[in-house]
């Protein structure tokens, strides 16, 4: 093959690894080298590269043993990457706060024990927005993710880290999360493919919760065969989590390129009134006139409470937020912190801990959900979701899937818009709608706009992933390189 | 939604985080307006979502299971004694 190995898609580092034209340890180390040549993006937190060389020794082991290659479990030798909110045994994790930044989790979350039953190698724990809160990677403690296109702009977020990687070949795929277009964004903003899949079909046991009913784990890869493979590795019903789903697990990777019969995709029309930039649209359009070629049809779709998505979001999640950043007292895990008392001990580790947009959503959320307020915001929100929710069932009886922008605006510097947190909060106005009705949304690149990338989202009722990734990989093989 | 400063101080208490400084205030003000357009949206006699599709709680049998060890735990801790966590006096 030419190039660098970390240029190949997952798909093809497998096939080539099963085949053996090179070996894991090859792998990690051509990933090692891309890894240190990119150090200015700060797409890592922490570089795991004793783990991923005694991986890639096993994986090689195990290859070289095996009668039946193509029997191994998935990503045997692939090495990959998990955003810092993944609970990794032993490994430092921080959540990108400050306030855990020497934190070493006593286990690991149920995805990354998935995974590593699947034979990734873990090359290390990306970059993100403090506890996932952001959309542009600006709020770590650890400073921003650059983008890979252009370094005075942002990678995106909250799981800048993950898709700046998986661009760069910094690993073949991350596992980030989404709660209200963490993955999609990032993904967008580097070119990459990312996926937020239905709420409750991967497990968040031991992934650090920002919005416990929004959060999903989502995967990020280059091609959405990729992420095929990353999301049958990781899907599935889990006693640690009552909240996922206990469906029997699909064969993503294996349907992939299997066909799908005649489609209509949704044009939402309250969406499409928002504003965006100009070439956000083109390439909104370019993605329709890609759909009509494969014969899917296209129509006009309403969903009449989507204007209030953006603001239920914004009540609902720092609700959540107040609630699960409680525990990060400085007691059972955190820094020592010098206090005489109780109060000033909890006033000292939370008020240094934490950065400026975890206090906002803190602050935002123990206000809507105080006596004499609750139901008229948070009871009143979680209302207005029940519409959101409703109004796609009922677009879903029309069209098989809608498609959208994903972000309203191309990557914007770094700086530009950190000091105003509502023009920031605009960023997910494409994106916040699919976490509040719970349904799947996959993020693919259709062109390029001068030096940057620009993605369209299509989202499927609930459970829809194996027909949304076998659209999606079509959409892609129409669109061929970009 | 105007609130005070001094409201907004307790909201800072409650959360125990230390006081908002005139910046952090706006900031914390202006989302709460923008919020408010939330109030245009009749929501009648719709009940709400918490989670996205019908689930009902799990159970287990009542069977003690290997959890993580208890040292990895500890020692996650920044002050200890005697395998405790230490806290200060709360009472």
């Amino acid at each position: 093959m030419n190039g660098p190995l970390c240029d190949l898609t997952l798909s093809k580092a497998k096939q080539g690894l099963l085949a053996k034209e090179f070996s894991s340890k090859e792998l990690v180390e051509d990933c090692l080298k891309r890894v240190e040549e990119r150090r200015e993006l700060n797409a890592f937190i922490t570089i795991t590269a004793d783990e991923a060389r005694s991986m890639a020794l096993m994986s090689d082991e195990i290859i070289a043993q095996t009668a039946k290659p193509r029997e191994l479990p998935l990503l045997t030798g692939i090495p990959g990457s998990l955003k810092d909110v993944f609970c990794t045994k032993g490994i430092r994790t921080t959540g990108a706060s400050n306030i855990i930044r020497d934190y070493i989790p006593p286990y690991s979350a149920s995805t990354v024990l998935q995974l590593e039953k699947q034979g990734y190698v873990l090359l290390g724990k990306t970059n993100l927005d403090e506890f996932t809160m952001g959309a542009s990677t600006e709020n770590s403690a650890f400073g921003p993710t650059k983008n890979p296109f252009n370094s005075n702009a942002v990678a995106g977020g909250s799981s800048g880290g993950s898709a700046c990687a998986v661009s760069t070949g910094q690993g073949f795929f991350s596992l980030g999360t989404d709660t209200g277009g963490s993955i999609r964004q990032p993904a967008a903003f580097c070119g990459v493919v990312g996926l937020k899949p239905t709420y409750g079909l991967v497990s968040r046991y031991g992934v650090m919760s920002m919005a416990s009913s929004l959060d999903t784990v989502a995967p990020v890869a280059k091609t959405v065969e990729d992420i095929s493979i990353v999301l049958e590795a990781v899907a599935g019903g889990d006693p640690h989590d009552s909240t996922t789903s206990h469906k029997k697990n699909t064969l993503y990777s294996e349907s992939i390129n299997e066909g799908f019969g005649e489609l209509t995709i949704g044009l939402p029309e309250e969406f499409l009134q928002e504003g965006m930039d100009s070439e956000v649209k083109q390439g909104f359009e370019r993605a329709k006139e890609l759909l009509q070629a494969l014969g899917v049809k296209l129509k006009s779709v309403s969903l009449p409470h989507s204007s209030y998505s953006l603001a239920a979001y914004y009540v609902i999640v720092p609700a959540e937020v107040s609630s699960n950043l409680a525990r990060y007292d400085g007691i059972r895990f955190g820094n020592k912190i010098e206090a005489s008392t109780i109060e000033d001990h909890y006033l000292f580790t939370r008020g240094q801990g934490f950065g400026t947009e975890a206090k906002r959503r803190i602050m935002i959320g123990t206000f809507v959900l105080s006596k004499g307020y609750y139901e008229a915001y948070y009871g009143h929100a979680q209302r207005v979701r029940t519409l959101i929710k409703t109004d796609f069932e009922d677009v879903f009886k029309k069209v098989d899937f809608i498609l959208s922008p994903v972000s309203p605006f191309l990557p914007f510097k770094i700086g530009e818009k950190i000091n105003d947190p509502l023009k920031m909060y605009l960023a997910d106005i494409f994106t916040v709608s699919a976490n509040l009705a719970g349904i799947p949304a996959l993020s693919i690149p259709i062109k390029f706009a001068g030096e940057f990338p620009v993605s369209v989202q299509i989202m499927g009722p609930q459970f829809s992933e194996d027909l949304l990734l076998r659209l999606g990989h079509r959409l892609e093989q129409a669109r061929g390189k970009i | 939604m105007k609130l005070d400063k001094n409201e907004i101080n307790h909201l800072a208490w409650l959360s125990r985080l230390s006081a908002l400084s005139g910046r952090e205030q706006q900031d914390f003000t202006e989302i709460l307006d923008y919020v408010e357009k939330l109030k245009s949206v009749s929501t009648g006699n719709i009940g709400p979502t918490s989670h996205v599709y019908g689930i009902t709680n799990t159970g287990r049998n009542d069977e003690a299971q290997e959890c993580a060890d208890t040292q990895d735990i500890i020692n996650c801790a920044p002050e200890t004694k005697d395998n405790f966590v230490k806290v200060k006096a709360v009472l």
